[in-house]
Formats: C-alpha cells, structure tokens, sequence
C-alpha cells in the first residue's frame, strides 16, 4: 500500500514537471491554474482551481468521451473552485476542460484519469460459438475485458490467464490485452465431449463456460435386414438397420442424424424409408412387399455418407390362386387365397381385375381387397351389356386371362 | 298567467337537463369505450422494419477491415454502421433534450448509465448540448468469431458543439477526437459496451493542394447573368426541362457577348441527402448545353434552404458533396456559390447559426472540389465582409441606386482587400403600373443600366446582371405575395415575355 502512495506521489511529482505553461488569452482577464497534476485515479477526487482577478461569470466547460457538463465555481476571493462530478472523474480516458467567460475560451487544457488498478477487477468474458465439430479446423473464441470498479478497462498489455478443460488435459496460456479485450482460440478436439474453460486476473476468475464439441460428419457405414421370413407376404414388417455409424475420429455421430434407406425394387422403382440415429444406430422399417420381388437398398446421410449396398429376395407367398363365377357370370370370386403354409392370407391384399371388350378396348378397372382369403368383383349389367368381355385377373403378380359371356335372356 | 310561466320554464329545464344528462352518459361510453379500443397496433409486435427518412448522415469511411478474428461480412459492417451511427444520433439527441429516449437501443447496461449521468447532472444545472458528428473514418481491430463482438477504432471524428448554459449560447466549438470502440450484438442490435477516447497523434485528414490561380484569373474577366428559362423561372430543373430552349437561349448569351450564367439548386428539389440521379442528369446536361456555347457556369446550391440546424448539417453535406463530386470535373463549372442571399436568414435563424453552417460548409466544398473557387451570394456589400477569409473570392448584390453603387464597392474592396470581388447579381425592373404610380419604365431600366455598366467597365469589376427574362410567373417563395414587391420581379429580363428584345438590350449587348 505504501509502495502505491510512493509511486503515485512521484506520478504527480513527473507529470507537474512535464507540464507547459498556461497563460490566459484575454489580457484584462487573465487566470491561472493554481495545480497541475496531469493524471488522475479513477473515482478520486478531482478538483480544479483558478486564480483570477476577472469579475465576469466564468464557467468550465468539461467533457469526456460519453458526454459534456458545464461547472459553475466556488468563489473564494480571487479563486475559483471547481470540483468534477463522478460521471467524469470515473471514466477513464482524456477529460478535457475549457474555462469559458463570456462567451470566449480562457483557458483550455485535459487531464488524464487512469483505471483503478489497485480495487478489485472484474472479468468480463465472452465465449462463442458454444458447439464446434470435433477435428483440428473449428474453434471456439474466449474474450476477456479487464475492467475496474467503474466499468473502466484495464490498460493495453494486461496479462489475463486463460484456462482451458478437456478430459484429463488442462492448459493454461497468459494473453496480454490488446485494443481493450484479450482473446485466444480454443481449437476443437478429435474427441468429442465438453470443453470447460474461464480467465484468471491476480486472485480473480471469471465464471466457468462451456462450448461442446459434437462429432463432425459421419463415415461411411454398414447396414443390415431383419425380418421373420422371406416370403412377399405384403403384411410383415423388415426392419432396415445401420452399423454404428462414427466420424472420422470414432466419435459416434449426434443422435438424430437423419439416414435415408434407398431401396431399388426388380422394376426399377424407388422406395422410401427413413430413420435418425439413436447412439449411432439408425432404424427405420418398411412393409414386404407382395409379390416375388428382388431388392437393392441402400443407405444415405445426406451429403456426408453412404452405407454399403444389399440385396434381399423376397419369395412368393402365394403360388396360385382359382377364380369362379356366379349369378349369370356377373360376381367374380377370386380365391381362396392361400400362404407360403397354406394359410388364408391375411386380409388386404390387392386383386385387381381388369376388363376388355370383344373388340379388345380397354373399359375399366376394378380394384378389391381381399377379405378372409377372399376378393369378390360384381360386374353390373347397367354398365356391362350382354356379350363377350375379356378379364384380365392380377393379385400377388399372378396373372390370370380368361373370357366371360353374358347371356342372361 | 305568471304560475304557468314558471311552470314551463321548469318543464323546459327538466327536459333540457334530461337531455343533457343522457348527452353526457353517451359521451361518457363512447369515450370510455374508444379508449379501450386504442392502444398498439397489433402489427407492431412484430418490429417490422419501416423505412425512415434520414435523419443523420456524417461521412464514414472504413478503413482496414483486416482483423485477429473472423473476416467482416459485409451486411454485418453495414448493420453496425447503422447501429453505431445510431447510438451517436441518440446522443445527440439525448444532450439536447436532456431525455435518454432511444440510449437504450444502443448502449448495453453499463454504458447507458454513463449517459444517464450525465443528463441527470445537466438537467440540474440547466444546461443543454447542440452537437453533430460530421464524418467518421473507422478501422476495424477486432470481430470475435461467432460474430457478436467488435472492436473498431473511430479515427478523427470531427465534431461541431454548441454549449447552451440557461438556455443561452456559452460557447460554441469543434474539435477532432479518436475513439475506441467496444460493441455487443444484443437482440439484434449492435450495442456500444465500452466508448473510450484514444490519445493518438491527430492526423487530421489532409486537407488536398488547392489550385486556383489559373481560375481566380478567369473570374476577373466574368460578364455574364443570372440565368432561368422563360417559362420556368426558379424550376429550372423540374419536369418542364427542355434541352433545346435551353440551348436556344444560351446561343442568345453567348451571342451577346457574355461568357458566364449562374444556375440555381434548390434544397428540396435536389432530394435533400439523397440526390436523385434524375436531376443530376439534367443539371450535367445544362453544363454541357453550356460548354458546347462557350459559357461558364457558377452553380448555387442551398437555394430555398433555410434551417441550419446542427441536426441536419449531415444531411446538407451529403447533398451538396453528392452534386459537387458529380461536377467537379465538368470542364464548363466554373465554381460553387455556397448559398445564394444567407445574410438574409440572420434575424430569422440567428447569425451565429448561419455564419457557422456557412463556414463548414465552405471549408467542406472546398476539400471535396480543390480545383474550383467557392464563394457564397451576399445580398449587399455590407453584408459581404462576413467569412472574407474563407470564401476565395467576394461576390455580393446590388439593387440599390446606381450613384452610390461605387462607393459601397470601394468600402467593400477596403475592406476584403487581396480578395478578388465579383457583383453577382444586380439589375432594374421595369415594371410600370399601379403599384409603382407608373413610374418605371424601358427607359429608366436603361438609363441604369447605362450607368451601371459604365461603372463597372471604368473598375473591371466581373458582373452577372438579373437577367435574360420577363418572367410571367414568380413563384410566392421568392418575393411573398404582396403585389407592389412580386410585380416588379416579372419585368427584370432584357426579353419580354414574348421573347422579344427589350430597350435594355442594346446596353447589355457586350458584342463587338
């Protein structure tokens, strides 16, 4: 404490001596400054007084970075007392002062109020982005503003120390603080988790923050099937499932990272199933398909990875199937439809039938779900005349032609 | 009889109050009711963004954008442009009225209360601040990478100040200051966290060689007029601009023998702060109609400009720095005429507001334009001295009698002495009718001219006469609307209204 009122005394002692002259501009109105100490502490006491043989109104005109005031003195005989409000002697930075009478400059000159370094600091940090991707490019940037009891920053070449956490490892750097922050970059890991980190200043720390570090994009990955039997049944659901899937570091990817199963039938069509990951795994499920069918899947994470390619057969469920006719041919009746044991199928699947007239021009199709093994198609005569038609029959891709007359006259 | 009297007057008044008291009940809910239907528009929660005129507009120019951190996109510096700009104009404000509306927007917690301070401390003792900001040339020092966090240095801020102590004038200033700058994005606003004045070497902005000799000799030789359309006085550039009268009547000048008109740009027709290219174009195209004839031309700007208010000096150099970087290079300028008659404005706007706008001005014009004079229309002699040093030559009016004309000039050229004095508008109307008593005449408007050119050729004093038309219409802004002082301003040409030649023409013919 001593050793700050020595140093602070010899401050005073050093900028008294440096400091010019001031003479006044008007002659009749001649005044001095009584003391000349250039620098200030912020939060002290600031007083400034003239001596002056003037008898007009004299005010000081004062400003700082943040704003201007006018003072008015206190006349004590031939001198006059200023004292600076807090708003000014407790912002750091030049405070410059004009004695003004009469509408004209007197005296003009500034001081300089520097932080209050002895009182506690505050630490002022910012920290961002607060989620980087695991690897060696990304990075998070720690900011530290140093500031005194008065919201002042600390002068350049501060040294602040900045800590950072990661698993067992814990670093420590000292940055000097330049344009009034100090900062650092706090590169991402190839592991991916949480890194802690905060700044120290003499016996202060700041509070502690967190950026985490997610996996980067997924690696190519493996999939797989799972269903009950081979047969197209159209009624059992597969189940498509990835490997584990991992970034280039193994860091498993984030949950909820979207993969897309991509599945190529034998005619060339397109289907669709999608899942996100959950610990790495992503399982999505689709419907057998209903007749013999021949599949390619595979699996994608959009503009990142793909998955190996599978191929998978179905069998057909159903061999064969009869048909009959009744009431004067108009109810058709497909069926019984029979499975891979010799069970009805179970309800819903498509049979469609498909009608021709005698000349071979397409009329119409009709479309039944099959009901306990069953598929019954009615062909009105109000829309369907006497005389030959041709029906084409297609369920589980079994397709039967045959051609049917009415004559119910 | 007298019983049934009173028996209506009170019947009268029990109607009347009954009235009354329902008009009441009435006026009661309707009044209660609009007041519960008033209130926000719904809309505006949603902080749509609407379009304001602008306000304040100081020079920024940005440095080095290199930094430690993340490169600066570019919309990103154009909203903490805005934001920053913003936060000084609040400010401003709040210095002047002693109110901290808007400080909130642009300044975080700590640093408002700063501010609040401050106008508590100068509401207690009455004291208020007029200031403006007039340019900026910031350089980027910082910008943290997840882009919420800037640090710029705001290098040479020129800032005007007038000091008001007890609601008088105490002392008006302008000072250069560097700034550094620390700013937070804050619910989408850019906020100044830290604001701290730099002590670094001023190096003020170098003001550009100026090189005039060549043409102040030119303004020695200047004869010439003030110069509007016939049928377009005092909208010379409006929708009616029509090239080839234009042309037309600058082949008369040039065949008169003069070599110099002088144009005028108003204010508000020139789009305030933002010039419309519209009007630029027609402006260059008047200049070039007059290089292709020969003629110089002196173009006044300000004209119908009458406010000089700190808070929208920005915006007046903004327009005027608009029209003078798009003519300065235009062989036929010959130079600027800052404002045209401003002494005029000293009663009604206070000389002290016109003089210092004035002289920034000037001082701006020149640095924009080095290699053309500026000059600034005076409306007499007397008031000609004002800002002699500034200006690079004199240029006043004069209506008044012909005799004493070289008196007021030789008192005027005592006075300004190395600066070369040019009469820029002068002229007779001669209007004879009712409200002169029929006392003018073709021949008095001669016979002053005769003396005045006579005068003015003895002292090669440079002359801009008013001017090559009658004029049938004279808008109310230029001489009110009292017929004995608007009626005398039709008949100043030396052509009538028909375009036929005048008398005075003869006289004004400089042709040899």
């Amino acid at each position: 404490m001593r050793l700050i009122y020595l140093f602070s005394a010899i401050l005073c002692f050093v900028s008294c001596s440096s400091n010019e002259e001031h003479t006044s501009e008007g002659e009749n109105q001649s005044v001095e400054l009584l003391q000349h100490q250039k620098t200030y502490v912020a939060g002290g006491k600031i007083d400034l007084s003239f001596e002056t043989e003037s008898t007009s109104e004299i005010y000081l005109l004062i400003s700082n970075a943040f704003g201007n005031s006018v003072l008015t003195p206190i006349k004590d005989k031939n001198k006059l007392h200023f004292t600076i409000p807090k708003n000014f002697s407790r912002k750091t930075g030049p405070c410059h002062w004009i004695l003004v009478a009469n509408g004209e400059q007197l005296l003009k000159d500034s001081f300089r109020i520097e932080p209050k370094t002895s009182a506690q600091a505050t630490l002022e940090t910012y920290f961002g982005p607060r989620s980087i991707t695991a690897g060696i490019q990304d990075y998070s940037m720690l900011v530290n503003v140093t500031t005194d009891p008065f919201d002042n920053v600390y002068p350049e070449g501060t040294e602040v120390i900045f800590k950072s956490q990661f698993l067992n490892s814990i670093s420590e750097y000292t940055v000097p603080s330049k344009d009034l922050i100090s900062w650092k970059n706090i590169y991402s890991t190839t592991k991916s988790g949480r890194i802690l980190v905060n700044t120290s200043f003499k016996n202060i720390t700041s509070k502690e923050l967190t950026t985490i570090v997610f996996p980067t994009l997924g690696e190519a990955f493996e999939i797989e099937t799972d269903r009950n039997h081979a047969f197209a049944d159209g009624n059992q659901i597969m189940v498509l499932r990835s490997g584990i899937i991992q970034d280039k570091y193994n860091n498993i990817v984030g949950d909820g990272t979207m993969v897309n199963f991509i599945i190529k039938n034998s005619k060339g069509a397109i289907l669709k199933s999608m899942a996100p990951t959950i610990n790495g795994i992503a399982k999505a499920s689709i419907l057998h398909p209903s007749e013999k069918e021949e599949w390619q899947i595979d699996a994608y994470i959009t503009g990142a990875a793909k998955s190996n390619s599978v191929s998978i057969d179905f069998d057909a469920a159903i061999t064969d199937y009869s048909y009959e006719f009744s009431e004067n041919n108009r109810l058709i009746t497909v069926g019984p439809l029979v499975s891979f044991m010799d069970q009805l199928v179970p309800d819903g699947i498509l049979i469609q039938l498909e009608i021709f007239s005698e000349t071979g021009q397409y009329l119409e199709t009709k479309k039944v779900s099959s009901i306990k093994g069953l598929g019954k198609i009615e062909v009105p005569k109000e829309f369907y005349p006497d005389g030959s038609y041709r029906f084409i029959c297609k369920t589980a891709g079994i397709i039967k032609e045959f051609e049917v007359t009415f004559n119910e006259e | 009889m007298k019983n049934k009297l009173t028996k209506n007057i009170y019947r009268v008044l029990v109607v009347a109050s009954f009235l009354a008291i329902n008009g009441l009940i009435i006026a009661g809910i309707s009044a209660v009711l609009s007041y519960l239907n008033t209130g926000a528009d719904k809309a505006s929660i949603l902080h749509l963004e609407e379009p304001m005129e602008k306000v304040y507009a100081p020079k920024v120019v940005w440095g080095n954008l290199d930094n430690p951190g993340r490169p600066m996109e570019k919309q990103t510096l154009q909203e903490i442009e805005r934001d920053y700009l913003n936060a000084w104009h609040v400010r401003n404000i709040a210095l002047k009225d002693n109110d901290v509306y808007g400080i909130s927007d642009f300044y975080t917690d700590s640093a408002r209360i700063r501010i609040i301070e401050h106008i508590d401390l100068n509401i207690k003792n009455k004291i208020f601040f007029k200031e403006t900001t007039l340019s900026h040339y910031p350089e980027l020092d910082f910008y943290s990478e997840d882009g919420t966090l800037v640090v710029f240095t705001d290098k040479n801020v020129e800032r005007y100040q007038e000091t008001y102590n007890k609601y008088s004038l105490l002392l008006h200033k302008k000072d250069t200051t560097n700034y550094q700058i620390m700013m937070l994005l804050e619910d989408g606003f850019w906020r100044i966290r830290h604001l701290q004045e730099l002590e670094i070497e001023q190096n003020g902005i170098q003001n550009k060689e100026r090189n005039l000799d060549s043409v102040l000799a030119s303004i020695t030789k200047v004869k010439g007029l003030n110069y509007y359309p016939k049928n377009t006085p005092w909208d010379t550039f409006g929708k009616k601009f029509n090239e080839s009268i234009i042309n037309k009547d600058f082949e008369i000048i040039k065949g008169m023998g003069l070599n110099t008109i002088r144009v005028f740009v108003q204010y508000d027709d020139f789009g305030k702060a933002d010039v419309p290219s519209e009007k630029l174009k027609r402006l260059k195209s008047l200049l070039d109609l007059a290089e292709n004839n020969d003629l110089k031309v002196m173009v006044t700007l300000f004209d119908f400009y009458g406010d000089y208010d700190i808070t929208n000096w920005t915006l007046t150099q903004r327009h005027a720095e608009t029209i003078v970087n798009s003519l300065k290079d235009h062989p036929a300028l010959l130079g600027w005429d800052v404002k045209n008659e401003p002494d005029l404005d000293f009663d009604s706007r206070g000389k002290n507001r016109v003089l210092s706008w004035l002289k920034e001005m000037t001082t701006k014009m020149k640095q924009w334009d080095p290699n053309h004079h500026v000059t600034i229309g005076w409306s007499s002699p007397e008031a000609a001295i004002h800002l002699a040093e500034e200006v690079d030559f004199v240029s006043y009016h004069y209506y008044r009698e012909p005799e004493h004309f070289l008196e007021a000039h030789n008192t005027l050229k005592s006075v300004v002495k190395n600066k070369k004095i040019v009469l820029q508008e002068y002229g007779y109307s001669s209007y004879d009718g009712f409200w002169n008593l029929y006392l003018g005449s073709e021949e008095e408007q001669v016979n002053y001219y005769k003396t005045m050119q006579k005068q003015l050729a003895e002292n090669n004093v440079p002359f801009l006469f008013w001017t090559l038309y009658d004029f049938q219409e004279v808008p109310k802004a230029v001489a009110g609307s009292l017929p004995w002082r608007t009626r005398k301003q039709h008949y100043f040409g030396c052509f009538d209204y028909e375009g036929s030649k005048k008398k005075v023409f003869d006289v004004l013919d400089q042709s040899p």
